[in-house]
């Protein structure tokens, strides 16, 4: 499956930026503290001021995957977009934010969740420079299903 | 005959004078020829004849003839103590009752036939298929070498296994160093090999050559099923665990029976070792590789008491498994925002959904949840319990048609409010190899217009992929994505 997208968005990949997530004294100064679930060392959740915070982050990540996590990480309800500094996409209203800015994925629930996800995205530590954004959107379920392929 | 007749029975006014017939004493002495000091039952015999009364008590020698207890009532029997009350050692024995022309004598062995380990086995899938489990806080899987009922001195207890440990109310399992649950597929006959005899506060157990057997009832014993001191006994259950997916409590009832050479049985110790049997599907069906794809007791435990009975069928393990969570999770649907708290895409493998088994089970992130989190809790338990299903998305922003969402009282096309019709994607559960769907999240309007009142609540269980589509959606939606998921 992997290699499939590989092929399909291979020249997407290529110069991507990537972030290494949050650094602890990163998560510290936005009141995040320790990570109270640690799925691998690219996802954790953590309690924040009001709610809590769900981060993502995939160095390995092509273009359609970080986009479709973003999708997936989406509630069911269809919020609206909205303007994050710092992020690529964001969706959602006061009390709930998905963004993703390059490879990584937030999700922030509470009062106060688009300034809370900005400061994320600020903080964020770019693990090495490549080149180029993450711009492939793929919002066509037929265009998923043509790259993910079905598991037969 | 006749001679005999006349001089026994003497007429009256004419006795032989001088001429005393023997006595003809009628005394019978039987008991087991092995006793067990620890079981239940402590060494009783019988006496009959016209005599017995003569020999109405008993006395216990060693195999050197010294009087190890000088006096026991055949009614209550030896318990294995000397006269002081000390613990006699396994061996060679006699005991003696009666005196003189009354006396008989029996000579008996002292064995210590206590449970040490008892294992579980397999024979490759042929008539039975044993499966691993996991304890997921330990993260530990079981050792399917080890022995599942242990005991370091047989002393310790006293012929009988320790018990399974209980399930809490926390749905946790501790896993016991003493006793564990097996899993088996749902059409194994189990076969488990007990160890009998330890050296003990009795001595050696002296079980070899004691001429003694293991039986139980339903069991069919493995060899010539004597027990020797160290040896093993296998025994293999005479019939299938079922046809259906559940948990079999049972005990394997051994009985180590000692024979005489007039073919005279008794049961000198019998032994439960305790089992507790979660009947699977299959093995694991994950794809990802891992211990946590075993089965996790704490997962396995409350879902197979909940789908007890239920047919050892792919489809039907699904169907309860759906309903199962559906009604009876204590669930409720996020009607904010449909929003997961159970499951993210994580790991180098975010093509796939990492669901959160263990919170989940604690329900750490309490009890609102959405489609992503019910197909993960479907994919996890159904992959769990072998019946092979994978996780799929459907997308993207689409109206719907009415649904009752889970823990919900009403049918609604809105189920986030005026201006809330429609969800932006869906998570589900389908087969891997047909385009069936299983849904724990909304049950569906069944009757012939889904998208107005009536509605006929349609639990969604297997439901053609085309016929869920159409029931679901009032705007155009497909699959965009199906995997088979990750564990937490």
């Amino acid at each position: 499956m992997l290699t499939l997208l590989s092929l399909f968005f291979g020249s997407a990949i290529a110069g991507d930026v990537v972030f290494a997530g949050l650094t602890a004294d990163a998560r510290t100064a936005l009141g995040l503290g320790v990570p109270t679930f640690i799925d691998s060392d690219d996802a954790w959740r953590a309690t924040a001021p009001g709610g809590w915070v769900l981060h993502h982050w995939n160095v390995d990540a092509t273009a359609a995957e970080a986009d479709f996590v973003f999708q997936v990480t989406t509630v069911q309800a269809r919020l609206p977009a909205l303007v994050i500094p710092g992020a690529d996409q964001a969706v959602g209203d006061d009390g709930f934010v998905v963004a993703r800015r390059g490879n990584v994925v937030v999700q922030v629930r509470g009062a106060g969740a688009p300034a809370l996800t900005a400061k994320l995205l600020a903080a964020e530590t770019p693990q090495s420079a490549i080149v180029g954004p993450l711009t492939t959107t793929l919002d066509e379920a037929g265009t998923l299903r043509d790259a993910f392929g079905r598991r037969r | 005959m006749l001679p005999w007749l006349l001089l026994a029975c003497p007429s009256a006014g004419n006795d032989p004078v001088g001429v005393e017939p023997a006595p003809s004493i009628d005394v019978t002495l039987a008991a087991a020829p092995a006793f067990d000091p620890a079981s239940a039952t402590p060494l009783t015999w019988t006496v009959s004849g016209k005599d017995a009364d003569a020999a109405a008590g008993g006395r216990i020698l060693d195999e050197n003839g010294e009087v190890v207890r000088k006096q026991v009532a055949s009614g209550v029997g030896w318990d294995g103590r000397d006269d002081a009350g000390a613990l006699a050692t396994t061996g060679a024995y006699t005991l003696v009752v009666g005196a003189d022309e009354h006396q008989r004598e029996h000579p008996f062995v002292m064995v210590r036939a206590g449970l040490v380990n008892a294992y579980a086995e397999d024979d490759g899938g042929t008539t039975a298929t044993r499966v691993p489990l996991y304890w997921s806080g330990r993260r530990h899987i079981q050792d399917v070498d080890a022995a599942f009922v242990t005991a370091d001195a047989i002393d310790d207890i006293e012929g009988a296994a320790t018990a399974l440990p209980p399930v809490g109310d926390n749905l946790v399992v501790a896993e016991s160093d003493f006793a564990q649950p097996l899993a088996y597929t749902f059409d194994s006959r189990p076969i488990i090999t007990v160890q009998l005899g330890d050296t003990s506060s009795y001595g050696a157990a002296n079980l070899t050559g004691a001429g003694l057997q293991v039986a139980a009832e339903g069991w069919t014993v493995l060899g010539d099923g004597a027990p020797a001191d160290g040896g093993m006994i296998t025994l293999q259950r005479d019939e299938p665990l079922s046809a259906t997916v559940g948990v079999s409590e049972e005990a394997l009832g051994l009985r180590v029976v000692a024979r005489d050479d007039a073919g005279a049985s008794w049961t000198i110790n019998e032994l439960d070792v305790p089992l507790r049997i979660y009947r699977l599907l299959d093995g694991p069906t994950w794809e990802a590789e891992g211990e946590r794809y075993f089965p996790w007791v704490n997962a396995v435990d409350p879902a197979l008491r909940a789908l007890e009975g239920t047919a050892a069928e792919r489809n039907a393990v699904l169907d309860a498994l759906v309903r199962w969570v559906y009604e009876d999770n204590g669930l409720s649907y996020d009607t904010v925002y449909g929003a997961s708290v159970y499951t993210t895409y994580a790991r180098n493998d975010w093509e796939k959904a990492n669901f959160d088994m263990g919170g989940y089970l604690s329900r750490k992130y309490g009890v609102v949840v959405n489609c992503t989190d019910c197909a993960g809790i479907i994919v996890g338990f159904g992959n769990m319990l072998g019946a092979d299903v994978d996780y799929a998305i459907i997308g993207f922003n689409f109206d719907l048609n009415y649904i009752l969402a889970i823990g919900g009282d009403d049918y609604t096309h809105c189920p986030f409010g005026p201006g809330g019709c429609g969800f932006s994607y869906h998570a589900v559960s389908v087969s891997p190899e047909s385009d069936l769907i299983w849904d724990a999240t909304l049950a569906l309007d069944g009757d012939a217009d889904p998208g107005s009142a009536p509605h006929d609540e349609l639990l969604v269980q297997a439901i053609d992929a085309d016929e869920y589509l159409e029931r679901l959606a009032k705007t155009r939606t497909e699959y965009a994505y199906q995997a088979q998921g990750t564990l937490q």
